[in-house]
Formats: C-alpha cells, structure tokens, sequence
C-alpha cells in the first residue's frame, strides 16, 4: 500500500499581488503576448515542454 | 493572552505557481474570462466581437442577474482567476456593479479595454478596490493610423487621455499589441511608446475569423515573410536569454486529439450571450449557461472537447511540426467549412518556424513545392 501523505494542517499566508510576477500557463484564451517564433527561447512557453504551441502561449495568470 | 502570529507573507509567482501546480493535478478549472458585452465604442476592423456590436444584438446580452449567479456558482467552483472583457467592460452601465459583485466573491480581477473610456471617476473608482491587471490594447500610436483601424475620429485623442489617467494613477496595467501587416512598420514606435510607462513590451500575431463567419479580419494577417523578419527581431533583442536546448519533441508524433492545445484543462470561456466554451475562439461545443449550471456546462463541453479526434484523412492528423502551429479547430471551420482541415496560412507559418527553429529543410504540411 502507497505511504500516506503526511498530514499539514492548513496555513494562513499573505500573499502581495503583483502582476508582473504573473506565470505564463497552458493557453486556452487568445490573448497570447510576444512570440517565441524561432527564438528558441523558451520564456513564452514556446514549446511543448511549456504545454504549448509557438506564439499561442498561455495568458499570464 | 498569547502574542499575536504575524502572517507570513509568500511571494506572488509562488502562490501562482503553487496554485496552478495543485489545480493542473486536480484536473479542475481556475479560470474564466467572461465577455460581458460586445458593446464598443470603437471598430476595430480585425476585431472578432465587432460584428455583434450592433443594436439588434444587445438584447441577446446576459443581464445582471445572469452575470452574478454565473459569478456566484464560478465562485462555487472554486475559480480563483476572472478575466473581465468585451466589447468594451465600460459600455455597461452596471459594470461596476458587476465588478463589486465579483470583488466581493474573491476572484483575482483581470480587466480588457480599449483605453479609450477611462475618466477620473473611473479611476477614482477602480483604486477602491484595485485589480490584479489592467490590459490595455495597442495597436498603434499614430494618430491617423489608430482612427482609422477603430473606424472612430478622435478614439487616439481618448485613448492618450486615458493613458495619461491611467500613468498617474498607481493601478497595475499593462499593454496588449497585435502585430499586423498594416501596423508592422509601428512596431518600434509601439515599443517605445509602452516601455515609456514603464513597461515590457510584447507582441501577437494571431488573428482568426469574426463571431459571424466574416473572414475580412484576416485580410490584416502578417505574411510568413513579415513575421520571420519580426521573429528575428524579436530574437536579437532577447539574445542575452538561455537557449531552450531541449528539442526532443518539437517534432514528435502528433497526438490524434483535435485539440492539442490548452482547451478543457483549467479555463473556461463565457460569451455576452452566456455560452460557455472552453476557449475565446472555440466555439466547436458550446453550452449555455441559461439553460446548463456552470457546473453541468463545464462537465459537459470539456468532455466533448477531449473525446474529439482527428477523424478524417486531414494532413494535420500526421503534421509533425504541429508544435509550431496556431491552428484552431474552430478558426479551420470558419475558414475551410471543416475543423480538422488545415489553415494553409498556419501551415505556411508553422513551416517557417520550425525550420528556423530546427536549422534544416522541412516538407510542407500540405507538400506544396517551395518558390
């Protein structure tokens, strides 16, 4: 039988928004920003890896 | 009395991160942007909500009362990330209404405008209650240029009044650009212009039909050639990034599935006429939230989403350079009468990409001969 997950009682955090810290994530809405186009750059998500196609990054959420 | 805790304090991109990690293994949905009307005081003429941005159609919009209980049972459900858009947020009379609404019910708020509406006591009424983001479209900042892809006289005006507001305001904001064949030449002008509020500038180059099926938007796409040249820009200005060396599965087999892309994961997409979809431009399945919970929509459309397949002898079953491709199963029907049927401009395009990417020759998608 798989070993139980310890138990971690549930924690009350801060957390400061801040929009430019946003992280880019599987695209689903069409509001994509810059490209990665033939960068090889992977700082859009321009790969598979990231979860998606080139220029069609996910918004930053 | 025992001393009071402080609370610690975590960064935001490790809540972020934390938080989309949790969800992606839970197979749930966190976020949703939702059009709350295609009301605009602008036409812009690759806009795809345009067509609907007429009288006759403002009846089919979602009341008030549908806006808050769809928001409630979103709430419910535990969706934490609400994008807010049009149409134009502001042409609704009771948008800040809405935006109480949703402010009270926890979503972190991400608003779309055109910029153009902002007044101080917009402003004013915003920094009550701050959103996470403000985007802010810009398509270009020349005066002639500008009215003449809103199809509005003196919309650039407004729009610089808002800027000005929104600078001197203190709200997070940030720009959104389409690079398109008639403002390619702006791209550095744009450019300057953003990073003069301070902020990075980026691009997208994508456009796709109108709701109604017109396809004039995509009389403004990027030929492949322009967006080579506006790829390689691109990539002298971020050469100090790491390389993504990683290339073992830029040309895997393809997947059967007709989506390959993020759609029926973690969002939903809800229309000014209350259909949900599981994207901005899928509109494949649908459900509509008058007849369907938020729940019943999302179980329902996600699961006709991931069962689609590629069920025809389409050359995007096979396509190995799919990865490169922004095809979308709902722009291919507007466009070709057939889902699974390539759009030979992404074909075009993915080509490109993927041999620039790759450094060596590659067959065309559809094998057409090279010039």
């Amino acid at each position: 039988m798989p070993e139980r997950k310890a138990y971690s009682p549930p924690q009350l955090v801060r957390v400061e928004l801040n929009h430019e810290q946003a992280i880019l994530s599987i695209c689903s809405l069409t509001a994509a920003t810059a490209m990665a186009g033939a960068t090889n750059k992977c700082r859009n998500g321009g790969c598979k890896k990231a979860g998606t196609g080139f220029n069609n990054a996910g918004r930053p959420s | 009395m025992p001393e009071p805790r402080p609370i610690p304090t975590v960064e935001y991109k490790d809540f972020s991160l934390k938080i989309h990690s949790r969800y992606d293994r839970l197979d749930r949905v966190i976020k949703a942007q939702m059009e709350l009307t295609y009301r605009c005081n602008l036409h812009c003429v690759h806009c795809y909500t345009d067509p609907y941005n007429a009288r006759e159609f403002f009846p089919r919009e979602m009341t008030f009362a549908e806006i808050t209980r769809i928001l409630d049972e979103m709430a419910d459900l535990e969706i934490l990330y609400l994008n807010l858009t049009g149409g134009d947020i502001f042409m609704r009379g009771d948008f800040f209404q809405i935006y109480d609404h949703a402010c009270r019910k926890g979503f972190l708020l991400m608003l779309y405008t055109n910029g153009t509406l902002f007044t101080r006591a917009i402003i004013d009424r915003l920094k009550q209650a701050p959103p996470f983001s403000i985007d802010i479209s810009c398509h270009s900042v020349n005066e002639e240029a500008f009215d003449r892809f809103t199809q509005v006289s003196g919309s650039f005006r407004q729009f610089m009044k808002g800027m000005e507001l929104l600078r001197s305001s203190g709200l997070p904001f940030c720009f959104r650009t389409k690079a398109m064949n008639w403002n390619k030449a702006e791209i550095p002008q744009i450019r300057r212009f953003v990073e003069s509020f301070g902020q990075s500038f980026g691009f997208s180059t994508s456009l796709s039909p109108r709701l109604n099926g017109d396809l004039s938007s995509l009389e403004y796409r990027l030929s492949p050639e322009d967006l080579r040249v506006l790829d390689e820009q691109e990539k002298d200005r971020t050469d100090e990034e790491e390389p993504c060396t990683d290339r073992s599965d830029w040309t895997s087999s393809p997947p059967a599935r007709l989506y390959r892309c993020g759609c029926a994961t973690n969002t939903i997409h809800i229309n000014a006429w209350g259909e949900l979809g599981t994207c901005t431009m899928q509109y494949e399945h649908r459900a509509s939230l008058r007849d369907h919970s938020v729940k019943d929509a999302i179980e329902k459309v996600f699961s006709e989403v991931r069962a689609r397949r590629y069920t025809t002898a389409s050359p995007c079953g096979a396509c190995t350079i799919y990865s490169f491709c922004e095809k979308s199963p709902s722009d291919a029907r507007r466009e070709t009468g057939d889902a699974e049927a390539p759009i030979p401009y992404d074909c075009d395009v993915a080509l490109d990409r993927a041999e620039r990417a790759l450094h060596r020759e590659l067959i065309h998608p559809l094998a057409i001969p090279k010039r």
